[in-house]
């Protein structure tokens, strides 16, 4: 081109040149593999070690992990929100234990069952989000988990009522060790999709339809069918969670999926895990299962009668302040930690501080 | 054959008559001007024309077909490129980011594919970083490509709206008051420049723009709006002097250059 326009100044910003250049040296990349080596080695004598077997715990850790990145495809990428969650899950749940023990197909069937349900379950609700907006549907999505809970999912032709809908592990994973790797398998299988949901065509069409609207469909997005494919999304993620749910249990009943139990703690791990931050969202599920796991026993050190008896509940109530703190001082959540070093396992300079999380647009309760 | 055509585009907001029978034209690489004080319905216009309002009469031809009822994302994705007066950029993503969201309806990969890593779609992220470069390093607006949006200067923006604009692959470019936010010395070389990006892409462009010295230089074509219907029609130039256009600008009898000549007098 002929003409050449004047740069305007620019403020320098720390993100500049973190893209291009700088590549990491040979021993640059050792030391991210040897982080990478020494990490999964830990993980694996933690459950091969353990006395005190814990793995049907961390499998229920995997588990939350999947379901509460089904409500970051919703909350972190469509800017939507699910305040019923334990429908989501539970359709994924009960769809496959009633393939599997009353169509007497295999635990994967089930699985790939509950998955598509769940999707379809989730894409009518996003037809209802078409249509109305913020509060209005937040509170839909609370009718629509209040009438899983307390509808459906007691209608004993579907769920066995009262009794449940048993759901066996499949063949040579029955123990809780083999069942874990199932549930890791699955695990990595969403978090390698969820990355190129992000990476591809779908994840910045999200992002615009999520900022705005308009923008995104000045860019050629379709706003209500990418809004419909981030419930499809979710609802496949949260049908595959609830499948997994549904066998770690081996049997589900109806109050298992209590707005109480499901809707408010997945939320609850999706916020302080932090928006949009896988990492910090798996990180922050186990640490939600394995502390009430741990607690008693810390407690039992400091002799402290109330935590030994309600481990559970601190951990709940230690969550739920802690969703309050992130969304007043750090929207990334864990993310704020495990975002740089991320980025620096990627290969680019380790630089701590948020981008492109919730932090870095602005989210904030304050007014 | 003309690229765009309006034909009787009319449209009403409450009692508020926005646009009544609104008629304009705008030919194969042809760069028309859309001028008007505020108020006049230009940016009402542009939304008839993109398809962010519906209007009530009126039909919207481009490219031959008739695309008065398709939504905006259709109508981006057949070739109309536009930029918005308050700036219309994912304020959170990056430059880049921006630039290959723009470029979604040129995506040959489907939403699922790109989900599931096909290579197909991996090979095509490449080619939409490759295109995305391109065109930044044509508008020399390549040292901000990872520089997030938020916080870049409001010029910059607008310059970087061109961009994600030319990104989506538009055949009619409609820019809307190009030039706000730059100083005049860089919005006579953003005429230049027009000029210059008409020819590298083969494009029509719709600008609405108040800044007159570069109306003058780069348009073929002027239309004039006021309260929501065309007031007048020309050669830049002609439209310049036409004494309604003076009037609607400034009241009855101020001449422009005389008000021009006041206004250089003051900023002295």
């Amino acid at each position: 081109m002929a003409t050449t326009l004047e740069r305007p100044v620019e403020p320098p910003s720390a993100r500049a040149g973190t893209d291009r250049g700088q590549r990491p040296s040979p021993a640059g990349w050792a030391a991210r593999g040897g982080v990478v080596v020494a990490l999964a080695l830990i993980s694996l004598l933690y459950v091969f070690s353990n006395k005190e077997f814990r793995s049907d715990a961390l499998a229920a850790a995997v588990v939350l992990a999947i379901g509460a990145l089904s409500l970051n495809v919703l909350v972190g990428y469509a800017g939507q929100i699910s305040l019923g969650h334990q429908a989501f899950i539970g359709v994924g749940a009960f769809t496959s234990a009633y393939v599997i023990s009353q169509s007497n197909q295999s635990f994967y069937v089930g699985l790939v069952a509950g998955a598509i349900v769940g999707g379809l379950q989730a894409v009518v609700l996003g037809l209802v989000a078409l249509r109305v907006r913020g509060l209005y549907f937040a509170l839909v999505t609370l009718a629509w988990g209040f009438v899983g809970e307390n509808s459906i999912f007691r209608s004993r032709g579907l769920t066995g009522g009262g009794a449940g809908q048993p759901a066996p592990r499949p063949g040579g994973f029955t123990t809780d060790r083999a069942y874990l790797l199932i549930c890791v398998i699955a695990l990595t299988v969403v978090l390698l999709i969820d990355w190129r949901l992000v990476a591809s065509k779908a994840g910045r069409a999200l992002q615009a339809v999520r900022e705005s609207p308009q923008v995104a469909a000045n860019y050629g997005v379709n706003v209500r069918a990418y809004t419909l494919f981030a419930f499809g999304v979710s609802g496949v993620y949260a049908g595959i969670a609830g499948a997994l749910f549904a066998s770690q249990r081996t049997n589900v009943v109806a109050v298992d999926f209590t707005f109480a139990l499901i809707a408010l703690p997945y939320l609850i791990v999706t916020v302080v895990g932090g928006l949009r931050r896988r990492g910090g969202i798996v990180l922050f599920a186990l640490v939600y299962i394995l502390g009430q796991q741990y607690l008693p026993d810390l407690a039992k050190h400091l002799h402290n009668r109330f935590i030994i008896d309600n481990a559970g509940f601190v951990v709940q109530a230690t969550s739920g302040v802690l969703a309050i703190l992130t969304l007043i001082f750090q929207p990334d959540g864990l993310g704020t930690v495990t975002a740089p070093i991320g980025r620096w396992l990627k290969g680019e300079p380790f630089v701590f501080g948020s981008r492109g999380g919730a932090g870095a647009e602005g989210l904030s309760v304050r007014p | 054959m003309s690229v765009l055509e309006t034909h009787d585009v009319a449209i009403r907001f409450g009692g508020l008559q926005a646009l009544s029978g609104v008629t304009l034209d705008v030919g194969e690489f042809e760069i028309v001007g859309l001028i008007g004080p505020n108020g006049a319905g230009k940016t009402t216009a542009f939304n008839c024309i993109t398809g962010f309002y519906r209007p009530q009469t009126g039909r919207i031809v481009f490219k031959g077909e008739d695309v008065s009822e398709l939504g905006p994302h259709v109508r981006s994705a057949r070739g109309m490129g536009r930029t918005f007066q308050n700036v219309g950029l994912v304020k959170t993503a990056s430059v880049l980011e921006n630039m290959l969201t723009a470029q979604h309806s040129n995506v040959s990969y489907g939403a699922v594919a790109g989900m599931l890593g096909s290579p197909s779609s991996i090979a095509t992220e490449r080619e939409l970083r490759a295109r995305a470069d391109a065109i930044l390093q044509l508008l020399h607006l390549d040292h901000l490509r990872d520089l997030p949006v938020r916080g870049l200067s409001y010029g910059t923006l607008k310059r970087v709206e061109i961009a994600t604009a030319l990104a989506t692959d538009p055949d009619l470019l409609l820019l809307d008051e190009p030039s706000s936010g730059m100083g005049p010395e860089e919005a006579h070389q953003l005429g230049d420049e027009l000029l210059a990006l008409r020819g590298e892409f083969e494009l029509s462009i719709l600008m609405i723009e108040h800044h007159v010295p570069l109306v003058l230089r780069a348009c073929d074509y002027v239309y004039v709006l006021n309260f929501g219907q065309l007031l007048t029609e020309g050669l830049p130039h002609d439209v310049r002097n036409h004494p309604e256009v003076v009037a609607a600008y400034l009241g009855e009898e101020a001449p422009l250059a005389e008000a021009e000549a006041e206004a250089a007098e003051a900023t002295r």
